[in-house]
């Protein structure tokens, strides 16, 4: 009714307060009390990995304080490994070494997966979409753990051979998500308008049809967190992962030795903090995949 | 009129594309020219070349499959057949600008109106941010939107139907083109908003001087707003003239059919409504003569075999052996 009235011109009713999409789900997701829990997990988890990466909190963690496989005090809250360092600290400074594997390879793996998934989106039925489907193939029938321990060796045990092996897995599948999406944007008729107005097809691709995938893209990239942090930890088991440095893997992995002597305070420490981070992480995710889904705004 | 060049003629056009099954002539040697200032309406029913024409013209036949296989397209006197991407890039919006059928998926969802048409107006015109938006502000109260200033800030899901249609107008015209493509712009529109918008349409065409080709099924709005009628059947023009000609005096049957097809509603007792027999023959298996000879009550034996000439003289032109219904 107020559509027919705007139509003759007469009324200028204009919504005082404009709501964008954006808007929409974040007063959504405040409204979420799982997602705000979550949410302030991960952000406890996040302040303590900056405060350790600005070298304020655990920096005690590779120094031999004390004696061997004690438990808990009131000094060391997780009590010693084996070789005497304090668990506490070293559990703490591991959130830094995930986050930092955890962002690092969700924003770069994320971008490059927006940018190839739109453009061969775009191209879809020509050689420059056969081309880069065929090189995500290729990539795909290469055994992860095998990738990993190849970039390993072929950088030489540079620290960030975990990152890039990573990064160079993980891309594929937004890549193929972005790519549906924009097939099935591409034919609705805003782009088709985009163009007839004359805008250059590469600012068709990234700049009208990228923003309308952006809800598949946040999600994709807390999810990426959470896989990268999870094989960070894996890897750093199987001594694929970090070197001169500490992570939940690195101490589950000591903790194997340990727990069969009856110790298990390094374990319960490290695989606890993991727990709790991606379990928050998982719900948070879920929160916004609902907050973010366009159908349910 | 004649003695006018043509802003834009469409010759011989022939666009081809490639299916799993053979290879389609969507149109097939499409003659026709607009003067400067004109309204030309293509009509015809769905598949029968309009949108593919005026894709033909913007240099959107989207390719693979599609393909310009002959003909030319010469706007103010150039080549815009075989035009490099980015010469037609200038062509488009600038000199040349189109509207479309769905109101509701032709503005991009996530961008603000202001984020569209200022990236639109910067595109072709070399202006600030500030200056292409005072402009978009312009357009928006010439297309008749209230309040602009506030509107040109919203997403499109925050507008309706008709006011999207007449953003779209407004970005299309935001660069002064002198030729609109309108592909079916009122179809997806309520009857009383499809009016509005069409007069919208008429009152800028005479403010700007600008030539329009509307393609649409609806003659009724043909009949309302345009001065030349082409009749598409098949990829091919049937019949060309001006719209009084062409509803008044009908040549071809296929044009006699549509029209008689037309519920007349001040007719006391409402007669079962005629319909054209038959099916539209599948593109790729086309008959050897008239395309529309196995729908044809005036059929005979030559039209199976010899694809008849659009004929005639200057201005009412059509291609069929039988236009009064005896045989030439």
């Amino acid at each position: 009714m107020s559509d027919a009235i705007m139509e003759q011109g007469s009324s200028t009713v204009v919504p005082a307060k404009r709501e964008s999409l954006w808007t929409k789900a974040f007063q959504k997701f405040i409204r979420d009390k799982v997602g705000m829990i979550s949410l302030s997990v991960v952000g406890l988890y996040l302040l303590i990995a900056i405060l350790a990466w600005l070298g304020l909190i655990a920096q005690g963690w590779d120094e031999l304080l004390a004696d061997g496989q004690m438990g808990p005090t009131a000094e060391y809250w997780f009590g010693t490994n084996i070789n005497g360092q304090d668990i506490f600290q070293r559990a703490i400074y591991s959130t830094k070494t995930a986050f930092e594997v955890g962002l690092t390879v969700a924003v770069v793996a994320t971008i490059t997966g927006a940018l190839v998934g739109s453009t061969t989106g775009y191209f879809s039925g020509t050689w420059i979409d056969e081309l880069f489907l065929w090189l995500m193939n290729c990539l795909d029938c290469i055994p992860y753990y095998l990738m990993v321990a190849a970039f390993a060796v072929a950088l030489a045990d540079n620290p960030y051979a975990m990152h890039i092996a990573m990064m160079s897995c993980f891309w594929m599948g937004t890549a193929r998500l972005v790519r549906g999406e924009v097939i099935k944007l591409k034919n609705m008729e805003f782009t088709e308008a985009a163009r007839s107005l004359g805008v250059p097809v590469y600012r068709v691709i990234f700049k009208h049809l990228l923003p309308n995938t952006s809800h598949i893209l946040l999600v994709e990239m807390t999810l990426l967190f959470i896989t990268a942090i999870k094989s960070e930890v894996i890897l750093s088991f199987l001594g694929l992962g970090v070197k001169d440095s500490i992570s939940w893997g690195l101490m589950i992995a000591e903790a194997s030795g340990e727990v069969t002597a009856g110790y298990f305070c390094n374990f319960f420490a490290s695989s606890g903090m993991l727990f709790v981070l991606v379990l928050a992480f998982n719900m948070f995710s879920d929160s916004l995949q609902d907050a973010l889904d366009p159908r349910k705004i | 009129m004649s003695e006018q060049t043509p802003l834009l003629s469409v010759e011989n056009l022939t666009v081809e594309f490639k299916t799993d099954k053979g290879t389609v002539r969507a149109i097939n040697g499409v003659n026709f020219k607009v003067m400067p200032g004109e309204t030309v309406a293509i009509v015809g029913e769905s598949g029968c070349g309009k949108s593919v024409s005026s894709l033909s013209i913007m240099g959107l036949v989207p390719s693979p499959p599609g393909k310009i296989v002959d003909g030319s397209i010469i706007f103010k006197g150039r080549e815009l057949v075989g035009l490099n991407e980015k010469e037609y890039r200038k062509v488009r919006g600038n000199e040349i600008s189109m509207i479309f059928q769905e109101p509701m998926t032709a503005l991009n969802p996530v961008l603000r109106i202001s984020t569209q048409m200022v990236d639109v107006i910067r595109l072709h015109n070399d202006v600030s941010k500030k200056q292409a938006r005072a402009r978009a502000i312009e357009m928006l109260d010439t297309v008749g939107i209230p309040s602009p200033k506030q509107r040109i800030d919203q997403y499109p899901h925050e507008l309706s139907g008709g006011m999207r249609q007449r953003v779209m107008i407004a970005m299309a015209l935001s660069c002064g083109p002198d030729l609109l493509l309108a592909d079916e712009p009122t179809t997806a529109l309520d009857v009383t908003i499809q009016a509005q918008v069409m007069d919208e349409m008429v009152r800028l065409q005479k403010e700007l001087n600008m030539a329009v080709i509307l393609v649409t099924h609806d003659l009724g709005v043909v009949a309302e707003s345009c001065q030349r009628v082409v009749v598409m059947y098949c990829g091919q023009i049937i019949e060309e003239g001006p719209v009084e000609a062409i509803f008044a005096n009908p040549k071809h049957p296929y044009t006699k059919g549509l029209l008689e097809s037309i519920p007349v509603v001040r007719d006391k007792k409402v007669p079962r409504l005629p319909t054209i027999k038959g099916v539209v023959p599948d593109l790729l298996h086309l008959p050897n003569g008239c395309r529309f000879a196995d729908r044809c009550d005036k059929v005979h034996s030559r039209c199976h075999e010899v694809v008849p000439e659009l004929s005639g003289c200057e201005i009412h032109r059509v291609a069929c052996f039988s236009p009064n219904g005896d045989v030439q």
